[in-house]
């Protein structure tokens, strides 16, 4: 995250405790390698709300989506956690399924451009707290859907990076190629955002 | 921020408030941690077991470079299209000879415009002269190897033979698809199926001259339960189990081709069950990756390991898993590239927003390429047009790819005479030089048909080094056939792309990582010990075929791999019931000409059956995903040997695989298409679709 998080914002599993978060994480998975359930739960305690925020925001608000698919992603993920290889760190990783998880329920997105033309995904959210709806302004609502029509490569960087806080670093790790790579991908968004926002931002 | 002030999306991105968690949703998640936890492999930064490497065959040739190798056979040689098919030499293929049912039969087919059959001709017709009597290369049809394993086959029939020969003159004309395989029921119906609208150029014949399959007098295929009207395809049959005794060696040429996936991927995507001849199954197996490591030095790393089959009962079979994996090149040490791009601008491209996934794939290309790389453009509609030479200016190449708009006819012919004319203008002598054509594979405007546009192709892919890569898009309207042998003979590669998603792998995964071919003319071998190994079928690669005695004549001109490509030839084989279990079952041969030195290089690695798994359960991942992926495809095709193949097999032990797998996009995927295909299926009329 290039910012720090403001007070009352979900704070992202990096920003937690003094350790590095790498370290934070090897030693946990450390643990539960050793059977420690405590250490499962710590696991899931630190990482699910950073799971849920992007997921809801992926969803477009819709909050019980989001949650059902924050469910799917850690069922995903304790099946899949042996053939975790620590190439990219385990919060990467875990976002990589949980945008699978999404994918995978949208299931349009096998199709060419899955996000265009959708209306509306994100409609203010009735659950929302009365301060949440004051944020989701105009302005936010059109980056919000920016986002979700951007196609695949980037909105998958762009929300890994800003909604689930990944470093380009890990996320060129995850994804394979080179940070360059992901930082090009993310100027190229940023482009067709602020092109998307242009008129609306007062 | 002010009107003015340049809109701070970074900073609104990370401000983006977050949507607190619902209260009971932690509760639910700590109720979900397994009882059982899970060990992950924290410290060790790579996978662990399992990875093969490899082995068989492939070969990948051609398109080393952007996005893909492709083997080339000797199939593309020009003399070798004249040759016409002969039924007499037939025996003399190993290939063709099946045994078993109905679906034993062998389907073997020559096409002079396809890129196998032309491979098969000639090199039937080289066997017969050379070596008529190599008993390697006819196994007897009447040795049957019968399926021990009754379960799946019934009884065996006489081997039936059918051939398809596809030349470039007359009218199109289809085989009915229907009519073939109802007759040769669980054979493999042999023929072209669908059409091109417009027809490419003169279009292709098909003829069948087996006791069934007569062909039918054209048209689209059954257009009222058609997905998508004009899809052209092909089928080339399966390849038989052959007894070991008869036959120990099994020599071919890799492929890296992937796009059979992905038009899978699409028709299940859609709803709908793709057609048989949409599958080819190593095109499938070669989409996943299964885990291999580049070699530490030398060009190649082998894999070889094996396991027995949960799809073949009977406790002697095995599925064998071969994989060759090219060395890495690193980024900084590559040569630069001129690739120039042969983009497809007709109407038809405006479908399905065809052109502009085309032009976000190519946006994603550009991210990869290094300065020194260039890129040209050329585009066509009613005509060809330049719109850019080979240029290293990003910015010019974004505009001019930016601006494309689709337009008019489809003159391919013109598009792709253009773009070699450029690629051999702006030749780098010591780097790389590629045509990528991006198209829907509709042709139908141009003085001449596909022939000419092979010739033209293959003509360059010798003489200047220009290598061509194809890559599909498009689904009504599509092409399958018409692309996959243009990359054959260019010495390329074929991707189908549906999603932008396939085009970040193709484009920026495989095609950056292996513009430059690090081998020329592999060819893989496998020699199986008879005392050992009873009989054995090679899965896929059904148009990848080498005469056996060939394997050490350099001149063959055989399969490019790119750097870091990985290619897997899956096995079946039925052990000897008194084999020992010590020494080796199989070993696997690699020979390619490396692209440093020039020089003839030959591996080797043996499959020891201290090596073969003892159960399915203790198998390698690499291996079972490799298993369940190609049953998946031969259930999906109806093949002979996965007759009473069940998906909802395939898909319990894909879920139960899944797990280890779900950071992998493409597995995780997999089960999804599974879970579809495996509905549609069941929707199916399982009668009707057996006797279709």
């Amino acid at each position: 995250m290039s910012t720090m998080p403001a007070a009352g914002e979900v704070v992202p599993v990096s920003y937690r405790e003094g350790m590095p978060a790498q370290e934070q994480e090897r030693a946990i998975l450390e643990r539960i390698r050793a059977g420690d359930r405590a250490a499962a739960e710590t696991l899931v305690e630190r990482t699910y709300a950073t799971v849920f925020a992007s997921l809801a925001r992926l969803c477009g608000g819709d909050r019980d989506l989001a949650a059902d698919l924050t469910q799917e992603t850690y069922r995903k993920a304790w099946q899949a956690l042996p053939g975790f290889d620590g190439r990219a760190r385990f919060s990467t990783w875990l976002y990589r399924i949980a945008y699978n998880a999404f994918l995978n329920h949208a299931r349009r997105p096998l199709r060419a451009v899955p996000f265009e033309g959708r209306d509306g995904p994100l409609s203010a959210d009735p659950g929302q707290s009365a301060e949440e709806a004051l944020e989701s302004s105009e302005v936010s609502l059109r980056l919000g859907r920016a986002v979700l029509a951007l196609p695949d490569d980037l909105r998958f960087s762009v929300t890994a990076r800003f909604w689930a806080g990944q470093s380009v670093a890990d996320i060129a790790r995850q994804e394979g190629v080179s940070t360059v790579a992901i930082r090009k991908r993310l100027r190229r968004a940023f482009t067709t955002l602020e092109a998307a926002l242009e008129g609306v931002v007062p | 921020m002010k009107s003015n002030a340049k809109i701070d999306v970074e900073k609104m991105l990370a401000e983006t408030p977050a949507a607190a968690p619902p209260e009971d949703l932690l509760e639910k998640l700590r109720a979900e941690i397994p009882e059982e936890l899970p060990k992950p492999a924290v410290m060790v930064p790579a996978p662990s077991r399992g990875w093969m490497k490899v082995a068989a065959a492939l070969l990948l040739a051609g398109a080393a470079g952007l996005i893909g190798y492709r083997v080339t056979l000797d199939s593309e040689r020009p003399d070798a299209v004249e040759l016409p098919p002969a039924t007499d030499r037939e025996p003399l293929t190993k290939t063709r000879v099946t045994e078993g049912g109905p679906a034993g039969s062998v389907v073997r087919e020559e096409a002079p415009v396809g890129k196998e059959k032309p491979a098969v001709a000639k090199q039937t017709r080289e066997a017969a002269a050379k070596a008529p009597s190599n008993e390697t290369l006819s196994p007897p049809p009447s040795a049957p190897a019968k399926r021990v394993v009754g379960e799946r086959a019934a009884e065996p029939l006489a081997p039936v033979t059918q051939k398809v020969v596809v030349t470039g003159e007359a009218p199109l004309v289809e085989l009915d698809r229907k009519a073939a395989s109802s007759s040769v029921e669980g054979g493999v119906p042999g023929g072209v199926v669908g059409g091109i609208a417009g027809g490419t150029g003169p279009g292709f014949t098909t003829s069948a001259r087996a006791p069934i399959a007569a062909p039918s007098t054209g048209g689209t295929r059954e257009p009222n339960d058609a997905p998508y009207g004009d899809v052209f395809f092909k089928e080339y049959g399966t390849n038989p189990f052959v007894d070991t005794d008869d036959d120990r060696l099994s020599t071919f040429g890799l492929d890296v081709d992937t796009g059979s996936y992905t038009v899978a991927r699409r028709y299940l995507t859609d709803g709908n069950l793709p057609p048989r001849e949409a599958i080819r199954v190593e095109e499938f197996v070669n989409a996943f990756s299964y885990g291999d490591r580049p070699p530490a030095r030398g060009d190649f790393a082998i894999r070889a390991e094996a396991a027995p089959t949960p799809f073949m009962k009977g406790d002697l079979y095995r599925v064998v898993r071969f994989n060759v994996r090219g060395r890495v090149v690193d980024e900084k040490d590559r040569k630069p590239a001129v690739l120039t791009f042969v983009v497809d601008v007709s109407g038809s491209m405006r479908m399905e927003n065809r052109l502009e996934l085309v032009k976000r794939a190519l946006g994603l290309l550009l991210d990869e390429l290094k300065s020194s790389d260039r890129v040209g453009l050329v585009v066509y509609g009613s005509e060809a047009r330049r719109i850019l030479d080979p240029t290293a200016d990003r910015e010019a190449i974004r505009d001019a790819i930016d601006r494309l708009v689709p337009e008019g006819s489809t003159n391919a012919e013109q598009g792709l005479r253009m773009g070699y004319e450029m690629a051999a203008r702006f030749r780098s002598r010591d780097g790389i030089n590629r045509v990528v054509l991006c198209s829907d594979g509709v042709a139908n405007v141009g003085r001449t048909g596909p022939a000419s546009i092979l010739q033209l192709i293959e003509r360059e892919a010798r003489e200047n080094d220009i290598e061509l890569t194809t890559v599909g898009f498009g689904m009504g309207n599509y092409n399958d056939v018409l692309m996959e042998q243009l990359a054959n003979k260019g010495d390329g590669r074929y991707a189908y792309v549906d999603t932008l998603e396939e085009a970040r792998r193709i484009f920026v995964e495989e095609l950056t990582g292996t513009l430059q071919t690090i081998a020329a003319d592999a060819k893989i071998q496998v020699e199986f010990d008879p005392s050992v190994v009873a009989r054995w079928r090679l899965i896929g690669y059904e148009n990848r075929d080498i005469a056996d005695e060939r394997f050490r004549d350099d001149s063959v001109d055989a399969g490019e791999i790119g750097a870091g490509h990985s290619v897997t030839a899956l096995y079946e084989i039925k052990l000897k019931e008194d084999a020992s279990r010590r020494g080796t079952a199989a070993t696997v041969r690699l020979r390619y000409r490396s692209k440093e030195t020039g020089k003839v290089v030959e591996l080797e690695h043996d499959l020891r059956l201290s090596d073969v798994a003892s159960s399915w359960e203790s198998a390698p991942r690499g291996l079972k995903l490799a298993t369940l992926v190609a049953e998946f495809a031969e259930v999906l095709k109806g093949n002979y040997w996965a007759k009473d193949g069940d998906l909802a097999e395939v898909l319990r032990r894909a879920r139960r695989l899944s797990p280890e797998l779900a950071s992998d996009e493409r597995s995780a995927e997999m089960v999804t298409l599974v879970e579809r295909a495996e509905r549609l299926k069941r929707s199916v009329d399982p009668k009707s679709r057996e006797e279709e």
